[in-house]
């Protein structure tokens, strides 16, 4: 595994970037943790971050947290790179194992916000383009649902009802089964 | 922006309906119970496929034992939020395997003994197949399949369509003179498009040895058995359907019957066959009073998993690192292998525990049930969650696509 340390050096000797939420707060973050976001990356790729890249659309809160997501798994992505050739070795599965472990933890824990926090986070992601926290904010709010009945789900997430009664009566009665 | 009464814009909900669990078939139909918006979405055949694409194997949804303590305690086991029609599901049935989206039963109610045989039941649709009669009460293991299984089949809608049972005993020849030195394995099997047992064929097999109580893997157009010590049984009964059409015959031939050595030199304890993910043939082995379980692959040169070819291990997996065993007479018990070869089914008394086991994934253990000490289970997998898609999305019910 390449440790955290010289994934960080070889970070830094690398182009910094700057991100400017829509409150105006500055973020300066490492080329490698800022193309985990294809947007930023096709930014890069253009020439046109010099000055800052403003992101209107995301607050200084989100972009926090987005930015946390991207650090921790820029390092995952050096890591496995090291790692993977070495695949059916018995030792490296292990430190393989242990730093997926520890990334798995990390999005349980990165995934503990309010519902509000979790829409800003799926919005962002889904702004971005950061394929890894767009599937795992859109499977949190897919585990949230399962057990609900419908009406805990429009509860949830604010669903308007625009069912008739015909319609939800039809799905139940051929269906009765799903909703026991 | 206000941060209360918000709601995901349209284009997002489709990722994250996509995301629901395959073994929670309701939590589908539930969510098309929400609104218009997610029901059509539900309803899109592009997504049924996208569906299919992100979940590509079939989810086990329980799976079906034999509960020797307590023969009121339902065959089936959930291990997801499905849970099963309770018709067949009885206690004068024994469940012999699990394979398609088929249950195997044998029917031993002693009040009406004219209604003892085999029957396949479906625990989606709750339909129990037709009861038949073994063509000799001699087979000691059985196997249950989807007809079409080697015509590249893919389970998706084939339940309650035809189905084949094969059957398998060790020598029980009426004139054995060579008791003890060498053995006799038979095969049949029976089709349920013919309503009969077709061809019997039997063949030498050497030393002899005995069938275990373990499920049979199909792997191509063959069926393996296991027996002592990892020894199998081969059964190529789709080869012997092609190309022999008479029924009631006996053909003493070893292309349809063969045996497979186990690996050299090794005693391997428990052993399980394995239909492993690229097609080929596996082993999975745990000693008794051990926690290391080997994963054997079968090699060959090249060719099709004949009986040339020889075990490589693949793999140990050493189970104390991932289960919760805590005092040594908590032992894991190798009891079940997934249909699929992508996981073991290991059970200590704290209940039954998945492992993956394709070299991809890196192995770790989940509980599936509080059901402790299991020592034999067959998994039941199923497309249930995508085959209400399906149905949802040419059902009557569904607005057409972009209507708003």
């Amino acid at each position: 595994m390449a440790s955290a340390g010289s994934g960080d050096e070889k970070a830094a000797a690398a182009a910094m970037i700057t991100l400017i939420s829509s409150d105006n707060e500055k973020f300066e973050v490492t080329e490698a943790t800022a193309t985990l976001s294809q947007t930023i990356r096709h930014m890069i790729e253009d020439g046109c971050t010099d000055g800052g890249v403003p992101l209107p659309n995301v607050t200084s809160k989100i972009l926090a947290r987005v930015i946390e997501y991207c650090k921790k798994h820029a390092t995952a992505a050096a890591g496995e790179e090291g790692s993977s050739s070495s695949f059916s070795d018995a030792a490296f599965l292990e430190v393989d194992r242990a730093f997926l472990e520890e990334l798995e933890e990390f999005d349980d824990a990165f995934l503990e916000v309010d519902r509000a926090t979790l829409f800003d986070l799926i919005l962002a992601a889904n702004y971005l383009d950061i394929k890894g926290l767009l599937n795992l904010t859109c499977q949190k709010v897919a585990d949230s649902v399962k057990g609900k009945t419908p009406e805990q789900i429009r509860e949830m997430y604010n669903i308007v009802n625009d069912l008739t009664p015909e319609e939800e009566a039809e799905i139940r009665r051929e269906t009765q089964w799903a909703f026991e | 922006m206000a941060p209360s009464a918000r709601t995901l814009p349209d284009d997002l909900i489709p990722g994250i309906l996509v995301r629901l669990a395959p073994d929670d078939p309701a939590g589908v139909i539930r969510a098309s119970a929400v609104c218009k918006s997610w029901r059509r979405i539900l309803a899109d055949p592009a997504f049924s496929a996208r569906y299919r694409a992100l979940h590509p194997a079939a989810s086990t949804l329980g799976f079906i034992h034999n509960p020797s303590d307590n023969l009121q305690i339902s065959r089936f086991v959930p291990t997801s939020p499905f849970r099963p029609s309770p018709a067949a599901d009885h206690h004068t049935r024994h469940a012999h395997d699990c394979r398609h989206g088929r249950v195997l039963f044998y029917d031993y109610d002693s009040r009406r003994p004219t209604n003892n045989g085999f029957a396949v039941w479906d625990p989606i649709s709750g339909d129990l197949m037709r009861s038949f009669r073994p063509s000799t009460e001699a087979w000691t293991q059985q196997a249950v399949l989807c007809a079409a299984a080697a015509d590249g089949c893919d389970h998706r809608g084939c339940c309650g369509g035809p189905f084949i049972v094969a059957a398998v005993a060790m020598g029980f020849d009426d004139d054995d003179e060579t008791e003890g030195k060498s053995s006799t394995a038979q095969a049949e099997f029976y089709s349920s498009e013919t309503g009969e047992w077709g061809m019997h064929v039997y063949t030498d097999v050497g030393t002899p040895f005995e069938l275990k109580d373990r499920p049979a893997a199909l792997v191509g157009d063959s069926l393996y058995f296991v027996g002592d010590s990892g020894i199998l049984l081969r059964y190529r009964y789709d080869l012997l359907r092609r190309r022999l059409r008479e029924k009631n015959r006996c053909i003493r031939d070893s292309e349809y019957l063969s045996v497979i050595e186990p690996p050299e030199g090794r005693r391997l304890g428990n052993v399980f066959v394995v239909a492993a993910e690229d097609g080929g043939l596996g082993l999975a082995s745990l000693k008794k009073n051990s926690t290391r379980l080997y994963l054997w692959g079968r090699e060959t040169a090249g060719g099709p998993i004949g009986d040339a070819g020889q075990w490589v291990q693949r793999r140990v997996i050493d189970l104390k690192t991932m289960l919760p065993i805590t005092s040594p007479k908590r032992r894991p018990c190798l009891c079940g292998v997934a249909e699929d070869g992508s996981a073991v089914f290991v059970s200590t008394e704290d209940g039954v525990f998945t492992i993956g086991i394709e070299i991809e994934s890196l192995s770790m253990a989940r509980k599936v049930s509080e059901v402790g000490n299991v020592d034999l289970l067959y998994p039941f997998m199923s497309f249930y969650t995508e085959s209400l898609l399906l149905k949802l999305a040419s059902s009557k019910n569904a607005p057409p696509v972009g209507d708003h």
